[in-house]
Order: structure tokens, then C-alpha cells, then sequence
């Protein structure tokens, strides 16, 4: 067969392209974050596996069908323990006090059923009604709230509530307004001033920085370029406050030691700084 | 970058990848960042990646049972992974109108600095929105080929597709990507 004839990328296309991929990647937190869901996932979904060709989705009802009837169950044995707590209760309150009407007290139990007439004939429907219990009836009836969302898959116990809602799944920053876009717009501009050799313009951008980012996620970054760019000012005393400054608050900061050889007079004492 | 975001059947190393007795845990060390950035690449909006992820690897629990070697393992998990992500793709549109994109990871690899990790996520999210200028069916074309590597006889087993139109889906793509790159050059260089 001929192939159609594909034309080549453009070298700045083909660049792009090279430089996104380098950066699609998860981070390590990410990746072992992800991994805990993903285990946690398959543990929650393993319950069963049709066997259906090309369905990938399909698998989901039957684990959702076992959850609803795990929850009818117990839902089923809780009210159960109810029905003869109470009725244990009303027995006794009815042999202190014969004043309490023994009619009353059912009404207050909460149960969907109509209960038993007597107390002992409850007790060995706990012991049948587990095994039983799948009825289709119950389950609905005593779990509706508890429902798996009518997604295409289980999820993990280990998420959390956003499944239900798709539209809260998604963090709510725009990504055009990005603060860490802009934080970093700022700081290349800086580091590009300080390339051009024009460090004063670079202490400039880097002021607006501070004030426009008091807690950046480039906080250090922003301290070392102003390091250097105050030493390429020769204010050598405002360098020697923004490197100590850098030190304070981030002791293990790899930037320290490449801002203090950018300063000739911090390079060898750099690190005992006052 | 690292060894195994290459096209695992190339570079991954040691790989596992044909031994019968594959675990989850173990096909997700080797393969999850490469299916992380299928997702992505195929359109998968970050705030939904928690759930492809555990989508992706849900099917590949099931099924791994079933999974024999007619294909390698990494062919198999693009198929799955293409799924979900088409799948995510069509529920997405109306969602991200309203929510946006989730932020930018911010975690810092070791031994990077803060601005070549933003850079470098800054480079993954243009390409991403640069990918996003394209259709869907010439999007994964797109994306298997130029992203993942994958040659074209594969992807076109992969999406069920003859293999023409997976070279004119390509030739479309590329052309679109291209125009892309050169729209957005134009409105940076403007102001």
C-alpha cells in the first residue's frame, strides 16, 4: 500500500513538541498518590469480572449491585437490632411500669416493616435474614442514600465525595489565570533583565513580584535573582540581607550557593553571613 | 528525561512486560507515567486524571487475567487508556466551560529549581493546549504517533482504523499543530 505522503514538522513545532512531553510527566508525590487510589480502586472493584470482550465499563454494575446488597444487608440486620432492642426496652418498661401504653412504643422505632407481634420471634430472623437478605426489595428500601452515584465505574473507598458532582471534581482555578503563570512571567522576566545585564531593572520586576506574590511559589527562586541582581548593582549590603534573608527561610536552599557565587564578595563566607 | 516515559517497548529496561504473572502494582510502577501522559495527551482535563487513572488500571485488573500476549503489554494499555480517554473526552466539554482546568502540579523534582520545574510544566501545558486546537480522531493519531512514538501500523490496530487514514489523519494533524504553533508565535511576538 503507498503511503500518503505526510509532510514534516517544523522545527519549532518539532521543539515544542520535544519540550512538552519532557514535561508530562507525574510528579513522584503524584505518582504514589495516584498508585494508593489505583490499588485501593482495583481492591474495591475486584468483586467480580465478566468476562465481556471490548466492554470495559461494563464490570461496574456487578460490584455496585454487591455493595447494594452488602448495605441492604446490614441495613436489614441494623434494623432488626432495633426492632428487638426495643422491644426488649418495652418489655421491661412494661413490667415497672404498667402506665406505658405497649402499642406506643413500635411506633417510635423506626422501622419500614410491619414488626413482629412478640419479641422472641424476631430473634431468629437475624440469624436467616443475612443470608437472605439479598432480596431486592430491601436493598433499595433501607440504602437508597447510600447508593453508589450512577457512574460508569466503582470507585475506591479512598475517594472522596467528589465522584457524585462532576462538575466539583475539577478545581476551580482557571488555568489561563494561573498564579503561578504569572509568578513565573515575572521571574523570567527578571532573570532575562539580568542575562541583558541590566540587574536594576531586574531588582525592579523582582519588587513587583514580592508585591504581587507576598507568599509566591517562586518565593526562592525570586530571593536568589535578587541576590545576584544586587550584586551586580553593587549594593553589596542589601545582597548580603536578601541571602541571608534566602538562608532563613529555606536553610537547604540550592540557590543559596549559586547566588553567593554570583556575588564575588559573599562567595567565600557566604554561609556564615550575619 | 527518564528512561521509561520513552516508548516502553524500546526503553523501558528490565521490563516485566511478557512474564505471566504480572501484578497491578507492578504494571503500574513500570507503566503509569506512560499512561499518565496518554491521558493527558489524549485530553483528559487534570481535574479527571484521579479517576482515568483508576479507570485505566480498574480494566487492567480485570482483565489481566485475560490478557495474554497477542499484543505487548504497553500496546494493550494504550487501548485501554484510549478508551477511557475518549470516554472522559465526551463528558468533559460541558464540565471545563464551567470549572476550568485544575492548577499546575507544583511539586519540584530533586535537583530541579522551582523555575525550570514551572518551565518545564509551562512547556507540557502549552503542548496540551496546543492539542486541543485539534479534532479528536486526529488528535490521537496525533498524540500515538508524535507523543508516544507509537508507529503508524500500530496505531492503526490500536484505533481499528485502516492504515491510510491513519497517515491522513497524521498529514492533517501535523498541519493543524503547525498552524497552531504559528498562531501562537504571531500572538506572542505582537505585543
Amino acid at each position: 500500500m503507498e503511503a500518503i505522503e505526510v509532510p514534516e514538522l517544523s522545527a519549532r513545532a518539532r521543539d515544542l513538541l520535544v519540550q512538552g512531553r519532557a514535561g508530562l510527566i507525574p510528579s513522584a508525590g503524584e505518582t504514589a498518590r495516584l498508585r494508593e487510589l489505583v490499588v485501593a480502586a482495583a481492591a474495591a472493584g475486584a468483586v467480580t469480572l465478566p468476562p465481556r470482550p471490548g466492554a470495559a465499563t461494563a464490570a461496574a454494575s456487578g460490584s455496585a449491585a454487591a455493595r447494594l446488597v452488602l448495605a441492604g444487608v446490614v441495613g436489614v440486620a441494623m434494623v432488626v437490632v432495633a426492632i428487638v432492642l426495643a422491644r426488649e426496652r418495652a418489655a421491661s418498661d412494661d413490667a415497672a411500669r404498667v402506665v406505658t401504653p405497649p402499642s406506643a412504643e413500635p411506633a417510635t422505632v423506626p422501622t419500614p416493616e410491619a414488626p413482629s407481634t412478640t419479641a422472641p420471634a424476631v430473634a431468629p430472623v437475624i440469624a436467616s435474614a443475612i443470608p437472605e437478605a439479598p432480596v431486592a426489595s430491601t436493598a433499595p428500601a433501607t440504602a437508597p442514600g447510600r447508593a453508589p452515584a450512577p457512574r460508569s465505574h466503582p470507585r475506591s473507598a479512598a475517594r472522596s465525595a467528589p465522584s457524585v458532582a462532576p462538575t466539583a471534581e475539577v478545581p476551580p482555578p482557571a488555568s489561563d489565570d494561573d498564579p503561578l503563570r504569572r509568578e513565573l512571567a515575572l521571574l523570567r522576566t527578571a532573570r532575562a533583565a539580568l542575562a541583558d545585564d541590566r540587574p536594576d531593572d531586574a531588582v525592579a520586576v523582582i519588587d513587583t513580584y514580592r508585591r504581587d506574590f507576598p507568599d509566591g511559589q517562586l518565593a526562592e527562586e525570586a530571593f536568589a535573582l535578587e541576590v545576584e541582581a544586587l550584586c551586580g548593582l553593587g549594593r553589596t549590603d542589601d545582597a548580603d540581607d536578601a541571602l541571608t534573608a534566602l538562608t532563613r527561610r529555606w536553610p537547604a536552599s540550592p540557590h543559596r550557593a549559586r547566588a553567593a557565587r554570583a556575588c564575588d564578595h559573599l562567595a567565600p563566607e557566604a554561609p556564615d553571613a550575619p | 528525561m527518564q528512561p521509561q516515559l520513552a516508548p516502553p517497548d524500546a526503553t523501558a529496561g528490565p521490563p516485566p512486560a511478557t512474564s505471566p504473572g504480572l501484578s497491578l502494582e507492578q504494571i503500574y510502577d513500570h507503566h503509569a507515567a506512560t499512561v499518565w501522559r496518554t491521558l493527558r495527551a489524549l485530553g483528559v482535563d487534570a481535574g479527571r486524571l484521579d479517576d482515568a487513572m483508576q479507570d485505566v488500571f480498574l480494566v487492567v485488573h480485570r482483565r489481566l487475567a485475560e490478557f495474554e500476549q497477542r499484543s505487548s503489554i504497553t500496546t494493550w494499555l494504550y487501548g485501554i487508556a484510549r478508551r477511557v480517554a475518549a470516554d472522559h473526552r465526551r463528558r468533559r466539554t460541558a464540565e471545563r466551560r464551567l470549572a476550568g482546568d485544575a492548577p499546575l502540579d507544583r511539586e519540584i523534582s530533586p535537583g530541579e529549581s522551582p523555575l525550570d520545574a514551572a518551565q518545564r510544566r509551562e512547556a507540557a501545558a502549552l503542548l496540551l493546549e496546543l492539542l486541543d486546537e485539534l479534532d479528536d480522531d486526529k488528535r490521537e493519531v496525533f498524540a500515538l504517533m508524535e507523543i508516544e512514538q507509537l508507529a503508524a501500523p500500530v496505531v492503526a490496530e490500536l484505533l481499528g482504523i485502516p492504515l491510510n487514514t491513519v497517515y491522513s489523519r497524521l498529514r492533517l494533524a501535523r498541519q493543524r499543530f503547525e498552524a497552531a504553533v504559528a498562531r501562537r508565535r504571531h500572538a506572542e511576538e505582537i505585543p
